[in-house]
C-alpha cells in the first residue's frame, strides 16, 4: 500500500516550568506516514476549522448556538464567570476554545449589559498553566484584565447534595451566576463512560480533590457520574447556573458548537454526537494488539491527540467501555501498548507501572525518575536514540504519534495497513451492533 | 513510594507572611512563625502546592536535595494478616493501588498506620501518598485511617484537607438516589460489588500484583 506524507501536527506550547521542546517532532521520524480519518470511515463529519485555520466559521457557530440560549437568567447587575478548563486548550491548539470564550463574552454584554463578567481557569495540574495559556490566545486582554486561576487544593465551598457534601473550590462560584464552557473529545471513556460526561466538570474542573477523589475511587465507573449529577442538580448550582456552551469535535476538527440552558439536554446532545462521531475509532483502537505510543502533543501524556482520539483511549486496555454492561474487573486488563515514548509532555497524571517508558529528554526523564514507579523506564538523548530502545524492548514496528493532529493519523506504515484493512468490519460492526446498543443503554433511541 | 529529589526553600525577603503556603501543605512542612514560611525539610514531600499557593510573591522555589530521599515502608514490620484486616475494613484490598502518581498500594499506607501513623499528614510522609495531586488517593487515605479508629478533623484556619467531604460512596447510596437516577444503574452497581462481580479498580493500566 502507499500512504500519504505525515501531517503537520499543530506547534507545541513552551512550558513555563522547565521542560524543553524537542529538537525533532514525531512526524518527522523517518518513513511515516498518515491516513486521513474520512479515508476510514467517510461518514465522519466534514470540519468547519482544524489547527491553524480560519477561526471565523467557529465564532460563527458560537453565536448562531447562544442565538437559542435564554440570557435572562443573567441580570445586568449580576457578576458572572465563566468557567473553562485547561483541558479545551488542548485541542486543535486551542484555538477554536479561546474564541467560544471571546464569543461568550461579547453575547453576554450585549444581551444582558453586565459587566462584571470574569474568565475562570481550571488548572489541570498547577497555576502556571494560566500563564502559559491565557495570552496565548488573547483572553487575558479580551476579559479586560479580569481572568483567574483556580486549583483542586484551593480554599473550598460546601455543596450539599442528596448524597451528602461535596466540595467545590470557593472561587470559581463567587459570582452571582456562572457559565460552564466544554469540550467534547474521547479523553478518559474509562471514567466517564459517556454517561453524564458534560457533567463531570463539576466533580474535576471546579472542585476540591476530596470531591474528585469521591468520584474516582468510591464509585464505579458506570454510575460515578451521580456526582457531578447531583452537584450540578444542588440548589447551590442551580441558582447560579446560567447556561452552558460546549466545543464540538469530530475527529476531523471541530464541526459546530452547542449551547443550552440545561446541561442535561446539552449532555444528551453531546452524548449522541460522539457515540456516532468518535465511536468507530473508538472500536478500531480497541482492535489493536501491538504498538508503540509516541507521545508528542501538548502538557499532557494522557490527552494528546492523534486523528482526534486521544492517547488514554490506547492505554486502558481492549474493553468496549462504552457499553454500561461492562463491569470493568481487574482481570481482564492488559494493553496494546508495548512502549511509550517521550518526545513531549511534562503532565503525566498517573504511574505506567508496567508499560515501557521511554523519554527522549532529559528534562522529561526527570519526572519520570523522580517517582520511581515504571518498572523499565530509559533516559535516551532525542527522538532517534529513544525509538531505537522502543524497537528494542518490544517485538513491533507499529507506531502511533499523538502529536495533536485531527484529520488524520500519523503512525508508522505497519500501523496505517493495519487500520485501513480493519476499518471496514469495524464499521459495520459499529453501525449493526454496537452503536444500537449504546445510544439505547443511554436512552437516545426508543427500546424495539 | 515516592523518591524526594527536591525539597521547597523561602527567601525571607520576599516572604510577606501571608499563610497561603502553609494553608495548603498536605505535610504540614511549611508552617508560618512570626510572619515566616518556614519548611521542615524532614516532611517536605516536594509537592509544589505552596509554590503555586505563592506563586505571586514568587517567595518559594524548588531546593534540590544532595542526595533524594525514598518515602517508603518496610512491608514486613507488621503482620499481613493485621494489614489485609484494616485494609478489609476500609473495603480495600491490600494490593490494590491508591495513588495512580505514586503507585502506592493499599497495604502500604496500612503498615504505615500500623507503625503509628494517626494523621493523614503522618501517613504521606511514611508513603509518599498524597505528595503529588491528592485528587485520587485522598479518600481512601481516610478511610483507612477512619478503619484504624483515627478521625481526621477539618481545621478552619487552613484547607488542606475537608475529610467530611469524602462520605458520599456508592455503599452508601439511599436507595431513593437509586430509584431516581436509573442511568447511573446504582442499584446495579452496589449488587455487583457484593456479589463481587464489580471490584472498585481506579487504574486498569497498573496490573494488580498477584494475590
Amino acid at each position: 500500500m502507499r500512504f500519504a506524507k505525515a501531517v503537520t501536527p499543530p506547534h507545541q506550547p513552551e512550558s513555563k516550568m522547565g521542560f524543553n521542546l524537542p529538537a525533532m517532532r514525531g512526524a518527522e521520524l523517518p518513513d511515516l506516514v498518515s491516513v486521513d480519518v474520512q479515508d476510514l470511515f467517510p461518514d465522519i463529519p466534514d470540519a468547519i476549522h482544524n489547527y491553524g485555520q480560519d477561526v471565523a466559521p467557529v465564532r460563527k457557530a458560537a453565536e448562531d448556538a447562544l442565538a437559542n440560549v435564554d440570557f435572562s437568567r443573567i441580570k445586568a447587575t449580576d457578576s458572572v464567570n465563566v468557567l473553562c478548563s485547561e483541558h479545551g486548550f488542548g485541542m486543535m491548539g486551542g484555538t477554536a476554545y479561546a474564541e467560544i470564550l471571546k464569543t461568550i463574552r461579547d453575547m453576554v454584554v450585549e444581551k444582558t449589559g453586565a459587566t462584571k463578567i470574569k474568565l475562570g481557569f481550571a488548572c489541570g495540574l498547577n497555576r502556571v498553566e494560566a500563564l502559559e495559556i491565557l495570552p496565548e490566545h488573547g483572553l487575558d486582554k479580551h476579559y479586560e484584565g479580569q481572568t483567574f486561576q483556580f486549583g483542586p487544593y484551593d480554599k473550598g465551598v460546601p455543596i450539599d447534595t442528596e448524597i451528602g457534601r461535596l466540595y467545590g473550590i470557593g472561587i470559581a462560584f463567587k459570582a452571582n451566576k456562572i457559565i460552564h464552557v466544554h469540550y467534547d473529545d474521547p479523553r478518559e471513556l474509562h471514567f466517564h463512560r459517556l454517561n453524564g460526561r458534560a457533567m463531570k466538570a463539576f466533580t474535576m474542573s471546579y472542585a476540591r480533590l476530596e470531591t474528585r477523589s469521591v468520584y474516582h475511587t468510591q464509585f464505579p465507573t458506570q454510575s460515578a457520574n451521580i456526582v457531578p449529577r447531583l452537584i450540578y442538580e444542588s440548589d447551590f448550582i442551580q441558582k447560579k447556573f446560567a447556561f452552558s456552551t460546549t466545543l464540538s469535535t469530530s475527529p476531523a476538527g471541530v464541526i459546530g458548537v452547542e449551547a443550552n440552558n440545561s446541561l442535561i439536554e446539552l449532555d444528551k446532545v453531546l452524548t449522541e454526537r460522539t457515540l456516532r462521531n468518535y465511536g468507530k475509532l473508538v472500536k478500531l483502537f480497541e482492535s489493536l494488539d501491538e504498538c508503540i505510543v509516541v507521545i508528542d502533543g501538548h502538557r499532557w501524556l494522557n490527552y494528546s491527540h492523534a486523528g482526534g482520539m486521544t492517547s488514554c483511549n490506547l492505554f486502558f486496555g481492549p474493553q468496549d467501555y462504552l457499553d454500561l454492561d461492562l463491569n470493568v474487573t481487574r482481570k481482564n486488563q492488559t494493553s496494546a501498548v508495548k512502549a511509550i515514548v517521550i518526545n513531549y509532555m511534562w503532565k503525566q497524571a498517573f504511574a505506567m507501572s508496567e508499560i515501557p517508558v521511554i523519554s527522549a529528554q532529559p528534562s522529561i526523564s526527570r519526572l519520570f525518575q523522580r517517582r520511581g514507579v515504571e518498572k523499565q523506564f530509559y533516559a535516551c538523548e532525542g527522538l532517534t536514540e529513544a525509538m531505537e530502545k522502543a524497537y528494542e524492548v518490544t517485538d513491533t514496528r507499529k507506531v502511533i504519534v499523538f502529536d495533536g493532529t485531527y484529520g488524520a493519523i500519523n503512525c508508522s506504515p505497519e500501523l496505517a495497513e493495519e487500520f485501513i484493512t480493519k476499518a471496514p468490519q469495524v464499521s459495520e460492526e459499529v453501525e449493526q451492533v454496537h452503536l444500537p446498543k449504546w445510544l439505547k443503554q443511554r436512552g437516545l433511541v426508543p427500546a424495539h | 513510594m515516592l523518591i524526594v529529589a527536591s525539597v521547597v526553600a523561602v527567601e525571607a525577603d520576599k516572604c510577606i507572611g501571608c499563610k497561603a503556603c502553609d494553608r495548603v501543605c498536605p505535610t504540614e512542612a511549611i508552617i508560618t512563625v512570626n510572619k515566616l514560611a518556614v519548611v521542615e525539610e524532614s516532611a517536605c514531600t516536594g509537592c509544589n502546592k505552596c509554590i503555586e499557593a505563592c506563586m505571586d510573591h514568587g517567595a518559594i522555589s524548588r531546593k534540590r536535595l544532595e542526595k533524594p530521599v525514598w518515602l517508603r515502608v518496610d512491608l514486613e514490620s507488621q503482620p499481613e494478616e493485621k494489614v489485609a484486616e484494616l485494609c478489609a475494613g476500609a473495603r480495600l484490598h491490600p494490593a490494590q493501588s491508591i495513588c495512580p502518581c505514586t503507585g502506592t498500594r493499599a497495604r502500604e499506607v496500612a503498615v504505615a498506620i500500623l507503625n503509628g501513623a494517626t494523621t493523614p499528614a503522618e501517613v504521606s510522609i511514611q508513603t509518599g501518598v498524597r505528595g503529588v495531586c491528592s485528587m485520587w488517593c485522598t479518600s481512601a487515605v481516610l478511610r483507612l485511617l477512619s478503619a484504624a479508629g483515627h478521625s481526621t478533623e477539618s481545621n478552619p484556619k487552613n484547607w488542606r484537607l475537608y475529610p467530611d467531604g469524602v462520605g458520599p460512596s456508592i455503599w452508601s447510596i439511599p436507595d431513593s438516589v437509586a430509584d431516581k437516577y436509573p442511568e447511573y444503574r446504582l442499584r446495579e452497581s452496589r449488587d455487583a460489588l457484593k456479589s463481587g462481580d464489580l471490584e472498585l479498580v481506579g487504574f486498569p493500566n497498573i496490573r494488580q500484583e498477584s494475590e
